[in-house]
């Protein structure tokens, strides 16, 4: 163990000395600390006017925690998931001569200390939040901190590392599992539905004495109530069994024969793993797994239309063609939009822009295929103009932005009972800004090139995109407020045509130099 | 030496290995050869310990999954993964922490500067090209002193003078009695290095020769008479 301690604190020092040398490690420290600082505030403040600062209340932030958390946790150690393994630790760990039970817990290191940082915030919001006295809390904090950890750790080494009981049967074993979370969820719901959500109606099921006679996670709860409200027969023999069961899971994990079957899986996720981090790099989305359809008929078009004409060709092999998630998400915020106002007021559609506008800017980190063309060599020696080649590589993004945005603009318009004419305009708008951020990313790497790395780049993309996006919102407003409020969409309108061409055409020069950047 | 008995692993419905037996003796050279999805990936995964199978992996007649045999075993894979955050020489002192290994700063020095390192020493994982991980990569399994050795396409991405290095590399461990085991495409780099040779198809052993059974036969021509392709 002392080795992979070696691994871990060598790496946390060079990440620290290196993240020091950077500007952007301080702007970032003083943002989180101002985030944190403000949702403390934030609430603490809610806690005190909803009268949620009693011992109660953290009984049921436990319970809550502690039910959401394990049995979700030992649902992915018995799927061989829910431990972070990278390549490097296929490479250098798993053939090393460590004892493959350690290497597990090293693996699980990361859930253990989030264990300990919850036990912490529990700790100060205790003290500070609900009023509850400091030895109790210290009682509970070293509870949550060593005892359950010492429990995860068993039950890590029992699911995770368990060779005696096959990987179908652990498979099945997982399955019933996740019925049994189906099954709880439903009945949540239903509690919930049946009696509202309060803090009378949540206290209730809390202290509905089945709960903690639960296997492992409501003997866990009976434990924290024993400290917090004081012993009741109920809670002191969970306790005793919560102890029991501890001591039985690290006899039993102790004595597990672990020879490092669940290397298998434990690799696979590592490059699994690495190629999703790569992905969210770039930002793309999707398991990078996508399995294509046979289809008859090959690239149509000539020239530059060949790059449009391979991409319809890619979707028509897709299983859902040009839709995806982004769909989903789009139609949820028509549904969710319609659903909570009905656009009763002179400025609906003003808060629809809105609504686009925050979409937009939410989705500034989603890309789509179409950056993949940026690395393919071909977009660069197929000989036409620069800026047919960019119009064709994003025309399919432009179909795919005018449904999105016509999934929103249309269902929340037609809610909001708004003019046709707003609703057609509000989905060019979106055609057109999502263009802007499109050619935008693409201009800020022809700008920056690789020289200033990804989140430079990012910022400065950002910076630009909000600006423009900006002044053509300020203008259109202070149009709109001295002349006629029905000005503001077409002047937008123009306004967004003109920086989407210009943009455009300045972006179109990244598509004359080859220059793949990683 | 490295011993395979009966080997024999499943991908849900598909052998990928079936049934593989071979041996290289110790103080040997082997190589094992085959066209792609021959099984030969799965067959070094094994040995590793990185896969679940049937059958026995054996290193210096310890069972492969004993601390025993991983304490004198070294891997080389095809693709280096390093820890981002460590740096060649931390890469360096985990191998020798990790085995216990005796291996001195000198020789540390030695293969370091061999391998053109040394003046890396304090460059990061994520810094290095594909290039330079390999090279740590070989680097680290040689600071084990192991008694085995497997080496997964250890040529890929080397520059030529590293690949001279690695070749005489091979050499003086042959001399020192360590068993070598190296899976390769490139033929032509492995030539006057092996003693036996194991051709894979379809995940089978088809045939095996020893270097004093072939004369001056070249491996090129070995290889496509088992496995019927070639000029």
């Amino acid at each position: 163990m002392k080795t992979l301690f070696y691994v871990t604190y060598r790496g946390f020092i060079n990440r620290l000395k290196k993240a020091l040398k950077r500007p952007v490690t301080y702007l970032f420290i003083a943002v989180a600390v101002a985030y944190v600082a403000l949702l403390a505030v934030g609430l603490f403040n809610i806690v005190k006017n909803t009268h949620f600062n009693n011992v109660k209340a953290l009984v049921i932030v436990i319970t809550v925690l502690l039910f959401f958390a394990l049995p979700s946790s030992y649902l992915m150690y018995a799927r061989r998931k829910g431990i972070i393994f990278k390549p490097s630790h296929a490479h250098f760990i798993f053939n090393a001569p460590i004892s493959p039970k350690q290497v597990l817990i090293y693996g699980a290191l990361k859930n253990i200390l989030m264990d300990a940082v919850f036990g912490v915030l529990i700790l100060l919001g205790g003290i500070l939040l609900f009023d509850v006295p400091l030895w109790k809390m210290i009682l509970v904090f070293l509870f949550w901190v060593f005892m359950t950890s010492l429990q995860e750790g068993g039950i890590v080494i029992l699911l995770y590392g368990n060779e005696k009981v096959s990987v179908e049967k652990m498979g099945k074993a997982s399955k019933i599992m996740l019925g049994v979370l189906a099954v709880l969820g439903i009945f949540l719901f239903w509690y919930i539905k049946t009696y509202g959500f309060s803090l009378a109606s949540v206290g209730a099921l809390i202290d509905y004495p089945g709960l903690q006679m639960l296997p492992l996670v409501g003997w866990n709860v009976a434990v924290f109530r024993l400290i917090l409200l004081g012993p009741t027969t109920l809670n002191v023999i969970c306790s005793i069994l919560y102890v029991v069961s501890t001591a039985a899971i690290l006899a039993a994990a102790w004595k597990l024969p672990c020879y490092g079957g669940y290397y298998e899986e434990a690799a696979k996720f590592a490059d699994d793993y690495q190629a999703m981090k790569n992905r969210n790099k770039k930002g793309e989305t999707g398991n990078g797994k996508e399995k294509y359809r046979r289809i008859k008929g090959g690239v149509k078009g000539c020239g530059a239309k060949a790059i449009f004409y391979r991409q319809l060709l890619e979707y028509k092999k897709a299983r859902f063609f040009i839709f995806g998630s982004m769909n989903l998400v789009c139609f949820f915020i028509a549904f969710v939009m319609a659903w909570t106002y009905d656009g009763a007021s002179k400025y609906a559609g003003m808060f629809l822009l809105g609504i686009l506008a925050y979409v937009i800017f939410c989705t500034s980190g989603y890309v789509g295929k179409w950056e993949k063309e940026l690395q393919n060599p071909y977009l660069y020696l197929i000989p036409e103009k620069p800026i047919k080649k960019l119009w064709y590589a994003t025309q399919m993004e432009h179909i795919k932005s005018f449904i999105d945005g016509s999934i929103m603009c249309v269902g929340i318009g037609v809610a909001w009972h708004l003019p046709v004419w707003q609703i057609v305009t509000s989905i060019l708008l979106y055609v057109l800004f999502q263009a802007i951020k499109m050619y935008m990313r693409i201009f800020a790497l022809y700008i920056l090139g690789d020289n200033f790395g990804l989140q430079v780049r990012k910022l400065f993309q950002m910076l630009i995109q909000s600006s423009l996006m900006g002044v053509g919102i300020a203008l259109a407003v202070v149009v709109g407020m001295v002349i006629n409020m029905n000005l503001v969409f077409p002047i937008l309108l123009i306004y967004s045509i003109i920086i989407t061409v210009t943009v455009m055409f300045l972006a179109s020069y990244r598509f004359e130099v080859l220059e793949q950047i990683e | 030496m490295l011993e395979i008995q009966n080997l024999t692993k499943v991908y849900g419905k598909v052998k990928a290995v079936d049934n593989v037996s071979f041996l290289v003796p110790g103080g040997q050279v082997g190589i094992l050869l085959g066209p792609n999805g021959a099984g030969k990936s799965t067959i070094i995964k094994s040995i590793a310990g990185l896969l679940r199978h049937d059958g026995q992996v054996r290193i210096c007649g310890l069972p492969g999954r004993s601390m025993e045999a991983k304490k004198i075993f070294a891997y080389v894979p095809e693709i280096p993964a390093m820890f981002e955050a460590l740096t060649v020489r931390e890469h360096v002192e985990y191998i020798r922490k990790a085995y216990n290994s005796q291996v001195s700063d000198d020789e540390i020095e030695f293969i370091l500067k061999r391998f053109e390192l040394w003046d890396k020493q304090d460059k990061l994982g994520n810094e290095l090209s594909k290039g330079m991980m390999q090279k740590v990569s070989i680097c680290c399994a040689l600071a084990i002193k192991p008694k085995v050795i497997m080496l997964d396409e250890p040529m890929v991405g080397l520059d030529p003078q590293a690949i001279k290095e690695l070749k005489e590399v091979i050499t003086e461990l042959k001399g020192f009695g360590v068993t070598v085991l190296i899976s390769t495409h490139m033929l032509e780099m492995v030539e006057g290095l092996w003693d036996i040779m194991f051709v894979m198809q379809k995940g089978h052993i088809i045939g095996s020769y020893r270097k004093e059974d072939v004369g001056n036969k070249e491996l090129e021509d070995l290889f496509f008479e088992m496995t019927g392709g070639g000029k």
